[in-house]
């Protein structure tokens, strides 16, 4: 049953067109939602599969033409994706503007991609302020009711409370895996840790949690075995391809768990169930997000959140997985490193979708794991 | 003396107009401003380029402006200790703002020996708004942290379509202003004079009044000034544009400019064969060999999406009508397509004939624009346009060759010797 759950999840992850396809087939609409902090409760509650858009390995030819070399390559690819046609067949595309990078991308999808249509939504900043809230809720309405122009499809308060419900499930159901999976990484390694996360973005939330809730079972009637010493946790928006983890395994790490927002980083905080109003409670939980890169604080709190981790999972060391051109991760990246280092051995790896330079990556880690090791 | 020298006596240094002249003694009476606050133990802040400055200007207080002062140590080709430190010894990639990158390291080099030149006095507090870029927040996120002083933050919220700002948004802005007078009174200890805020919100909209007749005058054919004439006075609408000495100044430079007019003069120094639209900040370190290039191929900008950043329009005594300006002025908080509606305007108004696009290294958010905007200005306009890669101040990004070659194929387009279009 661990396996044959597993397996799916590890293929999911492998293929998300694959996946995004055989929903279509089965006559289930899907919509596309480029991260991060993308209200994926309303497209769920408007009736749609929510499908996360991260991007993916392949040659920027078309996007050339309108987002700079100097861009990240979630966005380059994602805008590449849109331009070849690869997301026709997705309802619609949700975007949020969070960074200059995502600005770009909504505007290359507006002005040369039509189909799918793309709905941009903005998210404030000045998270203190009382109208905050109140501002985020009034986005989300209005982005409903640009789904239901388009689409037709309602979104009802009754929806959004069941949706809710059954996205806290799945959060729940993520972080108890996530705990099992820190004290069983002789079954769990990187490289399957990260597709049971990385699946997620590709499937039906319901369908998701029961295939989680299998695995961690299983895992919670095996003894706890860690396989190595040389455990880690991650952070970063995205920490790369399964190829990356590979590595990680065959040099000896554990991957214990991440402040990954890819990962199991968007499960930390349930959204509320005991407000009236369903949208302000999915409001409310953008306004308590903390220690992100793209959510301004006064007092950032993510080296801090993420060294709680590392010594909660007794991990001797953190991996920076730093997204090349990524500009709120390079900002963050300097001050955060010296702040890690002052607690733990810290690995800063580039992760870049289009050019996965594994033997450099390959060298960095050997290396790192030497110093671990003297 | 001998012979050559007699017969070839050195140039007499190029007379700098009264409006420059006026300029300049305006920022070192404003560096003067600061250094005298702080010996008084007032608290003086640094703001990002397009801030409300409204509101600290009503209070007294002392604003800085680091991105003002970057441009000038690029300008002055000074840049490069400060890009190493950077780089080097504070671990910050090449691939963020070179203004932040020269920002980062004078925050760590000010008080080094070696530095004293560069005067500008560190912040109490740090006025940030968001419509510039995202890349300021997190900049200003890192000056807080490592300073340890507050940041007072008007988020502008970027509009990602052209349905204009909806109600629900419009309060969220007006909060926050109104958030600001209240934050900044207690942390500066003053209590904010309404009358003073309306009669800065007066004099900010004459400058910006004058500032955009100075602008106009550029729709003379010939243009009696070179558009980089006027980058240079973009800081004055940075620093001071709540200020009465921005008032003379952009007054003597709009009659300057006018009797340049009169006269039939211009300081664009060659023929102006060709009208530039120029998309994006003045490549710094290199100002005078784009002018040189340009100049060879009689090209002379006279319109400049950048320039107008700074012209906020708005009613005094409305604050959600200043709200509104702050949040829709600056092309990089505009959607694409408004963007290149306002370019193409622009672009039809002055009469140009082709559009320069400096592909900054450091304003990703102007790439950006530009990258996907370009499409639709070239529908709407039909101007052959050229690209160049540059950087606002790391000299290191920009090849004099690659510019040349770019200039010369559209002076190539321009005289009917090649197909129109875009040349990479």
């Amino acid at each position: 049953m661990l396996n044959d759950a597993l397996q799916k999840l590890e293929e999911t992850a492998r293929s998300p067109k694959r996946a995004m396809e055989a929903y279509r087939q089965a006559g289930r609409p899907v919509a596309g939602c480029i991260p991060e902090y993308t209200p994926e409760v309303m497209v769920h509650a408007a009736g749609f599969i929510p499908f996360g858009l991260w991007g993916g390995e392949t040659t920027i030819m078309l996007a050339d033409s309108y987002i700079p070399t100097f861009a990240c390559s979630l966005v380059r690819s994602c805008a590449e994706y849109g331009l070849n046609g690869t997301y026709r067949g997705l309802s619609f595309i949700i975007a949020p503007i969070l960074c200059d990078a995502l600005k770009g991308c909504v505007q290359t999808f507006r002005v040369a991609v039509k189909d799918p249509p793309v709905l941009p939504f903005s998210l404030p900043q000045n998270r203190t302020l009382p109208s905050a809230a109140a501002f985020t809720a009034q986005e989300y309405r209005a982005l409903g009711e640009k789904i239901q122009k388009l689409t037709g499809a309602g979104i009802s308060g009754q929806a959004m409370r069941r949706s809710i419900r059954i996205y806290n499930e799945h959060s729940r159901a993520m972080r108890d895996f996530d705990r099992a999976a820190a004290e069983h990484t002789d079954v769990i390694g990187a490289r399957a840790r990260q597709a049971v996360f990385k699946s997620a973005w590709f499937m039906e939330k319901e369908e998701h949690t029961g295939l989680v809730r299998q695995i961690t079972r299983a895992l919670e009637e095996r003894p706890a075995c860690r396989k190595n010493p040389a455990r880690v946790v991650l952070t970063g928006v995205s920490a790369g391809s399964a190829a990356l983890m590979e590595l990680l395994e065959e040099e000896g790490f554990d991957v214990v768990g991440d402040h990954v927002y890819q990962d199991s980083w968007t499960y930390l905080h349930p959204i509320r169930e005991d407000l009236e109003d369903p949208v302000m409670a999915l409001a409310e939980h953008w306004i308590q997000v903390g220690g992100s890169c793209v959510a301004h604080e006064r007092r950032r709190s993510r080296s801090a959140a993420v060294l709680k981790l590392a010594k909660e999972r007794e991990a001797g060391a953190v991996v920076l997985c730093l997204m090349k051109f990524c500009d709120p991760e390079e900002y963050e990246a300097p001050l955060m490193l010296a702040e890690l280092k002052k607690s733990c051995p810290t690995l800063t790896l580039d992760i870049d979708q289009n050019s996965d330079n594994l033997e450099q990556l390959r060298t960095k880690i050997q290396t790192f794991r030497d110093v671990l090791d003297s | 003396m001998n012979a050559t020298s007699e017969q070839k006596a050195p140039r007499p240094a190029p007379e700098i107009p009264l409006s420059k002249q006026m300029a300049n003694q305006q920022s070192a009476d404003l560096i003067r401003a600061a250094k005298q606050a702080k010996a008084r133990g007032e608290k003086i802040a640094w703001a990002s380029a397009v801030f409300p400055q409204e509101i600290p200007e009503a209070l007294g207080m002392v604003v800085l402006y680091p991105e003002s002062f970057s441009a000038g140590v690029a300008a002055r080709k000074k840049a490069g200790p400060f890009l190493e430190e950077a780089e080097g010894t504070l671990g910050y990639s090449q691939d963020i703002c070179s203004y932040i990158r020269i920002n980062f390291a004078f925050g760590a080099l000010h008080d080094k020996e070696g530095f004293e030149e560069f005067e500008f006095p560190m912040p109490d507090c740090l006025l940030l708004c968001n419509n510039s870029c995202g890349q300021v927040m997190k900049w200003f996120e890192n000056l807080s942290e490592q300073l340890d002083i507050p940041i007072f933050f008007f988020d502008a919220v970027y509009n990602y379509d052209e349905d204009g700002i909806p109600d629900y948004r419009m309060r969220y802005l007006t909060d926050q202003l109104k958030q600001l007078m209240i934050d900044l009174e207690a942390f500066t200890g003053k209590k904010l004079d309404q009358e003073r805020f309306l009669d800065v919100q007066k004099r900010s909209q004459i400058n910006r009044e004058l500032f955009q007749q100075v602008v106009e005058k550029s729709l003379y054919k010939p243009s009696p000034a070179t558009g980089f004439d006027l980058y240079n006075y973009i800081s004055v609408m940075i620093t001071c544009r709540g200020k009465s000495s921005t008032t003379q100044i952009m007054t003597q430079l709009r009659d300057e400019m006018e009797a340049r007019h009169q006269a039939g003069t211009s300081s664009f120094r060659g023929e102006e064969r060709h009208r530039t639209y120029w998309s994006g900040i003045a490549c710094w370190p290199y100002l005078s060999h784009n002018m040189r290039t340009m100049k060879r191929s009689g090209m002379n900008i006279v319109a400049s999406g950048y320039v107008r950043s700074w012209m906020l329009e708005y009613e005094p005594g409305d604050l959600a009508s200043m709200a509104r300006a702050y949040a829709v002025s600056v092309a990089a908080n505009i959607s694409v397509p408004e963007y290149a509606q306002r370019s193409a305007d622009m672009i039809r108004e002055y009469g140009c004939d082709n559009m320069i696009c400096h592909n900054n290294r450091s304003c990703k958010i102007s790439a950006y624009n530009l990258d996907c905007g370009r499409h639709l200005i070239l529908e709407q306009t039909g101007v052959p346009c050229v690209s160049f890669d540059g950087d606002q101040s790391d000299y290191r990004v920009y090849s004099e060759a690659q510019f040349e070659t770019r200039i010369q194929g559209l002076e190539e387009i321009l005289e009917g010797k090649e197909e129109s279009g875009h040349v990479e």
